[in-house]
């Protein structure tokens, strides 16, 4: 009796794993592939080049930001799902998802951050912030990732 | 007798008066009616760096926001519904219908940076900048309010706070209507089909 108590909530576990693996969708998780190793050649070296830890500032500023140019789309939360992602043909990456954020390097976010990504409502933001606030919304996105 | 007459014709005449009000309504704008005037022509530069002169689209329903790449909300929204609104309309229709995206950050955006940026929503979308002595009778022809939002220390670290509202032409170029911009696409098909009508 115990035994199939054990597979059972082994089975119940295991399928809620794959359904936090359905939520990207096999197109985006295709397109991701691809930008995954177009990133690869632009960073090179500095593709797996770690991030460093964030200050209590570069949070708050991050937050700030994050508030004023990413929310509309990613949500307040990040969760992806901002009054304007419902409009939106592709849907908003969900930013406190860990399988998400694993897709690309910390580098490579942040290089998407500086960039965009081509092809989506998503725009590059070095034109209008300064290196340090990309790095400050890198930072505060990073904190937004839900591990369980 | 006569009682039973005159309420008869009391209902027939209630029953017409209702049918003629749901007619009315049925042809009636889902916008704003704006004061009927001409817009004061103007020639622009387009995403594919091609001369665009609003006077030379007659015969067409024109759409018409002002907006920036670098907006974060109101223009990803609207550029939203311009799409599901184009996507509604019959290929016959779109044939006379003009989507036209106007630049309030003229600095920042380059041909080049509309044509990626509209070319996400769709392919059909006319997007239009200029210089600033171009663009200002367009602005004030409009009543376009832009202000400058610095969030950042760069010099072009800024966003714009500007006018948001959907403007629609008839085929005669006379400004007829106003949308906002979280507008029902299918308010927005009704109207260009009325307008269409003209």
């Amino acid at each position: 009796m115990a035994v199939r108590q054990l597979i059972l909530l082994f089975l119940l576990v295991a399928s809620g794993c794959r359904q936090e693996e359905k939520t990207v969708d096999p197109g985006q998780e295709q397109r991701f592939a691809l930008l995954r190793e177009h990133l690869k050649r632009q960073l090179g070296d500095k593709y797996e080049a770690p991030v460093p830890a964030a200050s209590p500032d570069q949070l708050k500023r991050g937050g700030e930001l994050f508030a004023k140019v990413c929310a509309a789309c990613h949500g307040g939360r990040g969760e992806g799902k901002g009054h304007v992602a419902t409009a939106l043909a592709g849907t908003p990456t969900n930013l406190t998802s860990p399988h998400e954020a694993s897709f690309f390097s910390e580098q490579a976010r942040l290089y998407i951050i500086r960039k965009g990504m081509p092809g989506t409502a998503m725009m590059g933001w070095e034109d209008v912030l300064t290196e340090q606030d990309i790095l400050a919304i890198y930072l505060y996105i990073r904190s937004l990732i839900q591990y369980e | 007798m006569q009682n039973k007459l005159t309420q008869s014709a009391a209902k027939l005449l209630f029953a017409v008066a209702v049918l003629a009000g749901c007619q009315s309504r049925d042809s009636s704008f889902k916008g704003t009616e704006l004061p009927e005037r001409e817009f004061k022509d103007f020639t622009l530069t387009d995403q594919n760096g091609q001369r665009f002169t609003l006077g030379e689209q007659e015969g067409k329903v024109t759409l018409m926001f002002f907006g920036f790449t670098y907006c974060p909300d109101v223009c990803p929204l609207t550029l939203s519904t311009w799409k599901k609104v184009r996507e509604s309309l019959t290929e016959d229709e779109a044939q006379k219908v003009e989507f036209v995206y106007i630049t309030v950050d003229p600095e920042r955006d380059t041909p080049e940076k509309l044509k990626a940026h509209l070319a996400v929503f769709h392919p059909d979308f006319i997007g239009l900048t200029g210089t600033q002595e171009e663009l200002q009778p367009v602005y004030a022809g409009y009543g376009v309010y832009r202000e400058k939002d610095q969030i950042s220390d760069s010099a072009t670290g800024y966003l714009v706070n500007h006018t948001a509202s959907i403007y629609l032409l008839d085929r005669n170029g006379i400004w007829k209507l106003k949308h906002s911009n979280d507008a029902r696409p299918e308010d927005i098909v009704h109207d260009i089909r009325l307008l269409l009508k003209y």
